[in-house]
C-alpha cells in the first residue's frame, strides 16, 4: 500500500472546514474535488480545490445533506473517497454505509461506530465494557421519573437528564433539587421526541466545570481491532493514574 | 476534467509561454482556455464572452497571486464553474433547461437508439429530452415549455452538475 492511500478525494463540506481539508491534501498531494451550493458558488473552498461541482440548491437539505447529490458528484469526478469533515453528513451511519455500497472510500468511522456513538446510553455501557471511566448515571434508558430520582438519590445532586439520541444541545436538562426532577424529566422527555424521535433519557452526574480532553486516534487503514484494543487500554490507564 | 501531470512537467510557465497562449486564444477565437503545468495554472478568458457576474465576483483566492501582469497562481484555484449558458441566456426567447440534479447525461433511453430529441424538432411540456443517470437510477427530464429544441449544450455521456444547462429552448 502507498503511503498515501488516495490520489483524488471529494470533500462534502464547505467553508473553512473544507479548505482546512483541501490544504491538508494539497500537503499530501492529494488531489480534490469541492461540492457547493449555489449560495456558495464563489466561496473560496470552490476555487480554491482542483475540481469543484454544484450540487443543488442554497438549501442544505437538497445540497450538503443530500447523499445522492453527493454521491453522484464523486462518482462523475472518479474519487476514491469523501472527506465530510464535521457537522452534515459526517455522523450520518447512512451516509457511511451508502459511501461504502458505492464503492467510495469513507473518511470517518464505519457506520456501526457512528451508530454505536450516536445513542448515547449504548456508547456509555460500550466504554464501560471496554474499561474506560465514565461518569456515574443510569445503566441505561430511564424507564420512569421515579427511577431517575432514586439515582439521582444515589449519585448526588446536581444531575443532568440527557436525551439518549441527542444532539446539538437539544433533550437536556440539569436537576439541582429532588423536587424539580419530575417536571425536568418531562421536559427532557418531550424535547427529546420531538427533535430527534426518541424520547429516551439517561440520567448522568452533572459536572458544572469540566475540562475537555480529548484524544484523537489516527489508526491507518490496516488497524485492526487489537490497536483499538491496545489504544483504549492505554486511555483507560492515563485517566486512572 | 483537469487531470495532474507527471511529476518532471514541474516548472513554472513562462511569460513567453503565457503570451503564446493569449495569442492562441485570440486567434482561435476561443472564449476560454486553461492551461495547468505542474503548480501553474493559467486561464485566458476573452473579454467579450467574460460574464458580467464574473468580474463583478470578488477573487477568492486563498492563496496571494504573485506580481505578474497575467494571474498566475500557484497551486491555482479552481474556477468557479461558469455554466455555459450564459451567451444564450441573453436571448429572451430562450429558455434553458437546467439539469435538477448531478450525474451523467444521456441522450437516448439505451445505446444505439435514436435520441429524445432532435435539433430543431417541436416539442410540448412533459416531453422527456433527455435522462440523467445519478447512482445508477435514469432519472428522465422532461420538458417544461413548448417549443423548438435550438441546441444541445452537453455530449452524451457528459457528467453534469446540478443547475448546468442541458438544451435551449426558442419559444414560439
Amino acid at each position: 500500500m502507498p503511503s498515501v492511500p488516495f490520489k483524488k478525494i471529494l470533500i462534502a463540506n464547505r467553508g473553512e472546514i473544507a479548505v482546512r481539508v483541501i490544504q491538508a491534501c494539497k500537503e499530501l498531494g492529494i488531489h480534490t474535488v469541492a461540492v457547493y451550493s449555489e449560495a456558495d458558488r464563489y466561496s473560496s473552498h470552490v476555487r480554491y480545490a482542483d475540481q469543484a461541482i454544484c450540487i443543488g440548491p442554497a438549501k442544505s437539505a437538497r445540497s450538503y445533506l443530500d447523499v445522492s447529490a453527493i454521491i453522484s458528484a464523486a462518482e462523475i469526478t472518479n474519487v476514491d473517497a469523501i472527506h465530510p469533515g464535521y457537522g452534515f453528513l459526517s455522523e450520518n451511519a447512512g451516509f457511511a454505509e451508502v459511501c461504502e455500497t458505492s464503492g467510495i472510500r469513507f473518511i470517518g468511522p464505519q457506520p456501526g461506530v457512528i451508530r454505536l456513538m450516536g445513542v448515547k446510553e449504548q456508547a456509555r455501557a460500550f466504554m464501560r465494557e471496554m474499561g474506560v471511566p465514565v461518569l456515574p448515571g443510569s445503566p441505561g434508558v430511564l424507564a420512569s421519573p421515579e427511577e431517575a430520582l432514586l439515582l439521582a438519590e444515589e449519585i448526588g445532586y446536581p444531575v443532568i437528564l440527557k436525551a439518549s439520541a441527542g444532539g446539538g444541545g437539544r433533550g437536556m436538562r440539569v436537576v439541582h433539587e429532588a423536587k424539580d426532577l419530575p417536571a425536568l424529566f418531562a421536559q427532557a422527555q418531550q424535547e427529546a421526541g420531538a427533535a430527534f424521535s426518541s424520547a429516551d433519557v439517561y440520567l448522568e452526574k452533572f459536572i458544572a466545570a469540566p475540562r475537555h480532553i480529548e484524544f484523537r486516534f489516527w489508526p491507518t487503514i490496516r488497524a485492526t481491532s487489537r490497536s483499538w484494543a491496545s489504544a483504549s487500554a492505554a486511555f483507560s490507564g492515563a485517566t486512572r493514574s | 476534467m483537469r487531470q495532474p501531470v507527471g511529476m518532471l512537467s514541474y516548472r513554472k510557465m513562462t511569460v513567453d509561454e503565457i503570451r503564446e497562449l493569449i495569442q492562441l486564444a485570440s486567434e482561435t477565437g476561443i472564449a476560454e482556455l486553461e492551461v495547468q503545468r505542474g503548480d501553474s495554472r493559467v486561464r485566458i478568458r476573452r473579454a467579450a464572452f467574460a460574464p458580467q457576474e464574473i468580474v463583478l465576483a470578488p477573487p477568492a483566492y486563498a492563496a496571494p497571486a504573485p506580481a505578474q501582469p497575467v494571474a498566475l497562481a500557484p497551486a491555482a484555484p479552481a474556477s468557479p464553474p461558469e455554466p455555459k449558458e450564459r451567451d444564450k441566456a441573453a436571448d429572451p426567447g430562450l429558455t434553458l433547461v437546467k439539469s435538477p440534479i448531478v450525474g451523467t447525461f444521456y441522450e437516448c433511453p439505451s445505446p444505439g437508439s435514436p435520441p429524445f430529441v432532435r435539433l430543431g424538432e417541436k416539442v410540448q411540456p412533459g416531453k422527456v429530452l433527455c435522462i440523467i443517470e445519478s447512482m445508477k437510477l435514469m432519472n428522465e427530464i422532461e420538458c417544461e415549455t413548448s417549443g423548438i429544441v435550438e441546441s444541445r449544450l452537453v455530449m452524451n455521456g457528459q457528467p453534469v452538475e446540478y443547475g448546468e444547462a442541458l438544451f435551449a429552448i426558442r419559444t414560439v
